[in-house]
């Protein structure tokens, strides 16, 4: 990955600010955020998978997409080695990553409950890199 | 964005504040909680929400109104589907039914358990499940989660968890009849499956604390509380489940309204009318969210008064952990209210805050009929609590809502930079606060000055109208999420 984040201030919640060369890389960071804020975050550990999400548009598709990681760490109580997004479009995503039983570690998470389309934005610059926000529901 | 007083307490945002304001808004504050809610672009949202179809009245803010997503924390807004009125799923927010359930007891801080807090407070972190990814205190099955979400508080009390009279305190008698759990995903059913009777994380909480002052003695009475009471409260919700729901329906409904010509200006304000099929399904799985929420707490409870026995050696029933009320402080259900001399059928959305109807009002048990709903305010980890009533004027003045908790002041972010978290137990500590944490890096996150001053936001309701001070409730021991 080589996108960035930075946090966002909001009085109750959290946001990412996201930059990066390509929508991928966007993609990747915002997992990797995410993962970061849920303190579920262990590079390099766990079995690969592959996971396609799928939205009406380009915002919405990082919202879908948090979501997923959402779903995973809550219904199947992993933690998070790595994302790769394969293929990405306006519309679908897929991606391969990295996730590990939680096991008994007790994670220092923010308890993150959704991604939001509050302020939500995805868009490229006059360079050519990419920026996006997102709100998180704490 | 500017605001005009209209009297005391009362601040309206014109209509034409932002495009498309179909009514105006109203802000219940004092003149600092409006100046910052209008710094905070909290008052932005209230002014977004006025443009949504239907809207009847004003969009309203309770006093502690914050900036939100979509919705301001703290908004109320009533449609009316007779005139193409609208549900908003980011209205109810994601932890759907959110609420706050309050124990009473017999026991005397001084007399029963101030030499016992330590323990109290130890066996609470001990037996109610907390933090990200653990099990609630009843696993279920398929079936189990469908009959959860059909039948509330009714599915525990089935298994012999919790007492019979413990429906008839919890609003709606502890289960929304109109819930249609198939509108429910499987992603909902197999989150919420393993996780009821846990509070979660972030700031839900468990906490003992002793009435201090009673500002009301009659309405004190029929609540049964006293000075020098050790209560116990709850904080939580519907956990994965309703999170899921309103993932799921924000999803729907962001993909069907464009085709419906709605235009809103937030995103997270996506909505359609009460009457399409996409609302009707929403209804029925976030009804069956919150019975979920309901049912979440009542386990909870179990686990306070299993706790309470084990420290003090008297069965739960012989010291009097009767439930003084649950309501919730995120939902939208459809009510009965006057509007202009007319009664009407409005879908009422409350997204931090609470139903506080006034006395006499048939959806309330016989015992609280005579003096209002109570509402139970919890202030931030380390300030004080309150006890609240509904009054006859709140039905004109807010469709009968008010208050839900302090509202915060300072980001997550701003409030880790002031304090650490084990530097925060001390403080705590200090101050006669026993607490148990099951993240100590977060828990300044949670910190009392994140929040506003819990006793100005009751203080402003009362002033305003919306509900008037029963009791005021202090810390003594907290266990967090």
């Amino acid at each position: 990955m080589t996108g960035r984040f930075e946090i966002l201030e909001h009085t109750a919640d959290i946001g990412l600010r996201l930059t990066a060369r390509t929508p991928g890389e966007i993609f990747e960071a915002a997992a990797e955020g995410l993962a970061i804020l849920q303190g579920a975050w262990f590079p390099g550990e766990g079995v690969e998978r592959e996971v396609e999400v799928a939205a009406g548009d380009r915002e919405a598709l990082l919202v879908a997409w948090l979501d997923e990681v959402l779903y995973l760490q809550d219904a199947e109580d992993v933690v998070f080695g790595g994302f790769h997004v394969e293929e990405e479009g306006d519309r679908r995503l897929r991606a391969r990553m990295l996730t590990a039983p939680r096991g008994d570690r007790g994670l220092e998470a923010a308890g993150v409950k959704a991604a939001t389309y509050h302020r939500l934005r995805f868009a490229q610059d006059p360079n050519g890199r990419w920026s996006a926000d997102v709100y998180l529901d704490v | 964005m500017k605001l005009e007083q209209v009297e005391p307490f009362v601040w309206r945002v014109p209509v034409g504040s932002v495009p498309g304001m179909r009514v105006p808004g109203i802000v219940f504050a004092t003149e600092e909680m409006a100046t910052k809610a209008v710094e905070d672009r909290a008052v932005e949202q209230v002014a977004n929400v006025a443009t949504l179809p239907g809207i009847v009245g004003a969009s309203y803010a309770m006093p502690d109104i914050h900036w939100g997503y979509g919705f301001p924390i703290g908004g109320v807004a009533a449609t009316d589907p007779e005139d193409g009125g609208v549900i908003s799923p980011g209205g109810v927010g994601f932890d759907i039914a959110c609420g706050v359930r309050l124990l009473r007891s017999e026991l005397e801080w001084d007399r029963d358990v101030r030499e016992r807090i330590g323990e109290l407070v130890h066996t609470l972190g001990q037996r109610v499940p907390r933090g990200v990814g653990t099990k609630g205190r009843m696993r279920l099955s398929r079936g189990e989660m469908e009959k959860v979400l059909r039948d509330g508080v009714r599915f525990p009390l089935s298994r012999g968890v919790g007492w019979e009279e413990d429906a008839e305190f919890c609003e709606d008698f502890g289960v929304l009849e109109e819930a249609r759990p198939e509108h429910v995903s499987d992603r909902a059913v197999e989150r919420g499956a393993p996780q009821l009777g846990s509070l979660g994380a972030g700031n839900h909480f468990v906490e003992v604390q002793v009435v201090e002052e009673v500002f009301e003695q009659h309405p004190a009475n029929a609540m049964g509380l006293f000075p020098g009471q050790v209560c116990v409260m709850i904080h939580s919700g519907s956990r994965g489940i309703g999170h899921q729901t309103c993932t799921d329906f924000l999803k729907v409904v962001n993909e069907v309204m464009p085709g419906l010509g709605i235009e809103v200006p937030d995103r997270q304000l996506a909505c359609v009318p009460v009457e399409h099929e996409a609302a009707q399904a929403y209804f029925g799985a976030m009804f069956a969210a919150a019975n979920y929420a309901r049912a979440n707490r009542h386990v909870l409870a179990d686990a306070v008064r299993d706790s309470v026995e084990r420290v003090v050696g008297r069965s739960a029933r012989d010291l009097g952990l009767f439930l003084v009320y649950d309501v919730a402080h995120n939902l939208a259900k459809m009510e009965e209210h006057e509007v202009d001399g007319r009664r009407r059928t409005l879908c009422v959305h409350r997204k931090g805050a609470t139903r506080a109807f006034g006395p006499g009002h048939p959806e309330l048990p016989d015992r609280y009929r005579p003096i209002g709903q109570p509402v139970t305010i919890p202030g931030s980890m380390g300030t004080a609590s309150y006890v609240l009533v509904g009054t006859p004027e709140a039905a004109g003045r807010s469709f009968a809502s008010t208050c839900h908790g302090a509202g915060r002041a300072m980001s997550r972010t701003r409030a880790k930079k002031v304090m650490s978290g084990p530097e925060l137990r001390n403080s705590l500590e200090e101050r006669g606060i026993t607490v148990a944490a099951s993240q100590w890096r977060l828990l300044a996150e949670e910190a009392p000055y994140a929040y506003k001053d819990v006793s100005q936001v009751v203080d402003a309701c009362e002033g305003a109208g919306l509900s008037r001070k029963v009791a005021r409730l202090r810390p003594v021991g907290v266990v967090k999420g």
